[in-house]
């Protein structure tokens, strides 16, 4: 419960008083999750190496605290000179644990006046360092704490907090999980009932392995390794099974082990691509097989500015066959100069036509001792759905070039690769859509692991 | 999803074999009606809708 008498030094928020055990009060706060412990309450000595005062008020009796380290810095604490008490940061306590060896920093209540055990080598301040005038402890014997006998890989027997030598993946029940991440969580706050010893402070090494919609956690510690299987389930379905009143919160972020709609899609949509694009390839082939590419007109034209009238007609052809297409190639004597042409294919039997330009530009020169050159002499055009029938072409350029010569080819019926592969790239969008959701949702669920693509640290 | 690819996948490969045998491609629509038959002796009594096509001014 709140304590209105003491505040957060670091917050300033209201510290709650938790009873850790009989007789043992520690303060805590519920928005940093720093826990202040009160002379007597520590089940261990701890002398601050150079201490210095720093900016935080003991929470009790509102005298600025000393800040100092130990373990060579590798924690920094306040202690309050005044009145003997400790303010623990969110994860200190923890990590005092993990170096003192101690299973327990909060002082046995059976025995209130035990002689606290000694720090260990390390952790012990100089008393040359201490400040001037400080009530510091006097030099405790150089025996360290005897280690239990562990079963936590060696990375946990050190003093450092090590989170690496992850295996990537593990196996279970057939199924591959991959690593997602490996933390350190300390217990900053305990609420309710458990059939162990709850205690703040307390420390695990929690690898997760994910293997969507199931996710696997390892919880070591110095005692025992806990395996641990969870299942991702919708929100909705907790809410039916619970028969919970309105809807659930919205869903934010990809959760480690939320499946993944698209890679479902994606498989499904595998077969029906694959099916449909060798089908646009099979029809192309088989067009091309009987296409008649029927050469119907073959002719030079020569344009002089001279000329009392532009525009030229051909002679009259016939286009066979069935409803198809007409190709219709254009080639000049254009060098270093461009032509427009209007050309209209005129059925000759009715007054139905297909009107349509084209420009030619051809350019090339030499820079910087480079050749370069845009463009080209020639283009051709396709007339799509032409009727059989007997046509002629109208001709008419626009351009300064004198003479202008001309080449005119007519072909009939010839199948163009562009169709098929435009096909390739309709069926294809749905699929590539599919696949960056997918992507995207996964680059989610792995930024949140220790193998984000792009850490939040690049940000900075 | 699956169901509705299908369906789309199916369409694209049909319409892909209907343009490939009736050698449809995408122009704008340039259909006319009602050309002078006089076009074919005198071909300056027609002018084609791409009279003022834009002119390019290419090259470096």
């Amino acid at each position: 419960m709140a304590d209105p008498t003491m505040d957060c030094p670091k917050c300033g928020a209201p510290l709650e008083a938790n009873e850790v055990q009989p007789g043992t009060v520690v303060h805590g706060c519920s928005h940093c999750f720093g826990s202040f412990y009160s002379k007597g309450e520590l089940a261990v000595r701890l002398d601050l190496a150079a201490p210095k005062t720093g900016e935080a008020k003991c929470p009790r009796c509102r005298t600025a605290m000393d800040k100092g380290g130990i373990y060579d810095g590798r924690i920094e604490l306040d202690r309050c000179l005044a009145c003997g008490g400790f303010w623990f940061d969110a994860g200190e306590i923890g990590v005092l644990r993990r170096l003192s060896g101690l299973s327990q920093v909060v002082k046995a209540a059976a025995d209130p006046e035990a002689p606290l055990p000694p720090l260990s080598a390390a952790a012990a301040a100089p008393a040359t360092s201490a400040k001037p005038g400080a009530k510091t402890a006097a030099p405790e014997p150089k025996t360290p704490p005897e280690p239990k006998k562990s079963v936590v890989p060696p990375e946990m027997e050190s003093n450092d907090i090590d989170l690496g030598n992850q295996p990537a993946a593990v196996g279970h029940a057939g199924r591959r999980f991959d690593h997602f991440q490996t933390s350190i969580p300390v217990t900053t706050y305990v609420l309710g009932e458990f059939p162990w010893v709850a205690e703040v402070g307390d420390t695990v090494r929690m690898s997760d392995f994910v293997c969507p919609p199931l996710l696997l956690s390892e919880e070591t510690t110095k005692e025992e390794s806990v395996w641990t299987l969870g299942e991702y389930i919708e929100p909705q379905e907790i809410w039916d099974a619970f028969k919970l009143p309105d809807a659930p919160p919205p869903k934010h972020g990809v959760a480690a082990a939320q499946p993944n709609v698209w890679t479902g899609t994606l498989a499904g949509m595998r077969w029906p691509f694959a099916a449909a694009a060798a089908a646009c390839v099979l029809s192309y082939l088989a067009v091309n097989m009987v296409a008649l590419r029927r050469d119907v007109l073959d002719v030079g034209v020569q344009f002089s500015a001279q000329d009392p009238e532009k525009s030229r007609v051909t002679d009259v052809f016939e286009l066979g066959g069935r409803v198809s297409n007409v190709e219709i190639e254009l080639a000049t004597n254009l060098d270093n100069h461009w032509a427009e042409f209007q050309l209209t294919l005129i059925e000759a039997e009715t007054d139905k036509a297909y009107d349509f330009g084209r420009e030619i530009s051809y350019y090339h020169g030499v820079e910087d001792g480079e050749n370069w050159s845009e463009g080209s002499s020639w283009t051709r055009v396709y007339v799509p759905r032409v009727p059989p029938g007997r046509y002629y072409l109208r001709v008419e350029p626009e351009t300064d070039v004198s003479p202008l010569n001309l080449h005119l080819r007519v072909r009939r019926d010839v199948p163009l690769a562009r169709v098929p592969l435009l096909a390739l790239a309709l069926l294809g969008l749905p699929f590539a859509f599919a696949l960056w959701q997918s992507r995207t949702f996964e680059t989610a669920r792995w930024m949140q692991s220790d193998h984000a693509p792009v850490s939040d640290e690049d940000d900075e | 999803m699956k169901r509705y690819y299908s369906a789309y996948a199916l369409l694209v490969s049909l319409a892909c074999a209907w343009a490939l045998w009736t050698g449809w491609w995408y122009l704008p629509d340039n259909k006319l009606d009602g050309v002078p038959k006089s076009v074919r002796d005198n071909p300056g009594s027609y002018r084609s809708h791409y009279s003022h096509y834009s002119r390019y001014y290419g090259g470096k």
